[in-house]
């Protein structure tokens, strides 16, 4: 466990030497890794996803999709607030000499909570659309690298947000088939107001 | 502007802007605020710019101004909301003598191809009876 840590407290300072080299470079790692860019930004991909597809039988898919990926924002979101209970871990601009570039979080480090976010969302898209998951999943690693460039994150955190966000992900797509009925009766009323 | 107000304004108006790209992808006439496919696109990245920029540049602009996550995801949500209604209403009006008025011939986001909501809804309802 013990090497573990070291080697990943390497990795956060060796990946966060690219910040502080040149501002314009700085306020761009702090766009991608701040809470709203790429947060938002995937939130409004799901929008996209709902309204997007030509043919009937794609969006009704699509629709589902959306649908899993927003459950999986806030099951996730909730999950790392559990275990965020039992297991705290430091922030690396509080343990390591690393060049911070956004506010300093006092909330536990492990696991990142952008990372569940962003890797539920992409897993859950991913699982039902291929082309439209790389998109989402693209977002969510570049968010995730930028945040260990910002110093907000050690590698492992991503690692562990990423794993809860994904196997909430599948969790919620196996309820999703569990419960059927249900989904498609909601959908069935959201299509009797064009809605879906 | 308090740091909520801003945001839920950056969202609702990127929200619109994705549903107008997305209407225009979808072919979903009834929900464009234009029919002219190259605009309404236009109208789409016009709408939808100016928040993303505002989100990027959001710690440049409000250092230590933070929203917390679940109110940033509450906010998210009303906003998304606000922007599917604002869409609806202006489609609507900016459609209502372009499109069809007849019977919608699908039960589902698909009738909006042909008509505004409105008339979708007065059209399913005339025709129930």
């Amino acid at each position: 466990m013990e090497t573990l840590i070291s080697i990943d407290r390497a990795l956060a300072l060796f990946v966060n030497n690219l910040a502080g080299r040149w501002g314009p470079l700085d306020e761009i790692f702090k766009g991608l890794a701040n809470d709203y860019f790429l947060i938002v930004g995937a939130c409004l991909g799901l929008l996209f996803l709902w309204f997007g597809a030509q043919e009937t039988s794609r969006r009704e898919l699509d629709q589902k999709l959306a649908l899993q990926a927003a459950a999986t924002l806030g099951l996730a979101t909730w999950l790392v607030d559990i275990v965020n209970n039992f297991l705290v871990r430091s922030r690396p601009f509080n343990e390591i000499a690393v060049t911070t570039l956004l506010y300093r979080p006092t909330d536990s480090s492990f696991p990142a909570n952008s990372a569940a976010i962003l890797f539920g969302i992409a897993v859950a898209v991913w699982l039902g659309n291929r082309q439209a998951g790389k998109i989402f999943l693209l977002i969510a690693t570049v968010h995730s690298i930028a945040r260990i460039i910002a110093g907000m994150h050690y590698p492992l955190d991503i690692v562990g947000g990423a794993a809860v966000g994904g196997l909430t992900a599948i969790s919620v797509r196996w309820l999703f088939n569990a419960f059927s009925p249900v989904i498609t009766f909601l959908l069935r009323l959201a299509r009797a107001i064009f809605l879906a | 502007m308090t740091l909520t107000a801003e945001y839920f304004l950056w969202a609702l108006t990127a929200a619109v802007g994705f549903i107008q790209f997305a209407a225009g992808q979808g072919g979903l006439k009834g929900l464009m605020f234009s029919q002219n496919p190259v605009f309404n696109r236009i109208l789409a990245v016009a709408l939808a710019s100016p928040p993303m920029i505002a989100f990027f540049t959001w710690n440049y602009r409000n250092p230590v101004g933070i929203i917390e996550g679940a109110q940033q995801a509450g906010l998210f949500t009303l906003a998304s909301f606000a922007a599917v209604v604002l869409t609806l209403l202006l489609g609507s009006a900016i459609n209502h003598r372009r499109l069809s008025t007849a019977a919608p011939s699908v039960s589902c986001l698909d009738a909006l191809k042909d008509m505004t909501f409105f008339q979708a809804m007065r059209s399913r309802y005339r025709w129930k009876r």
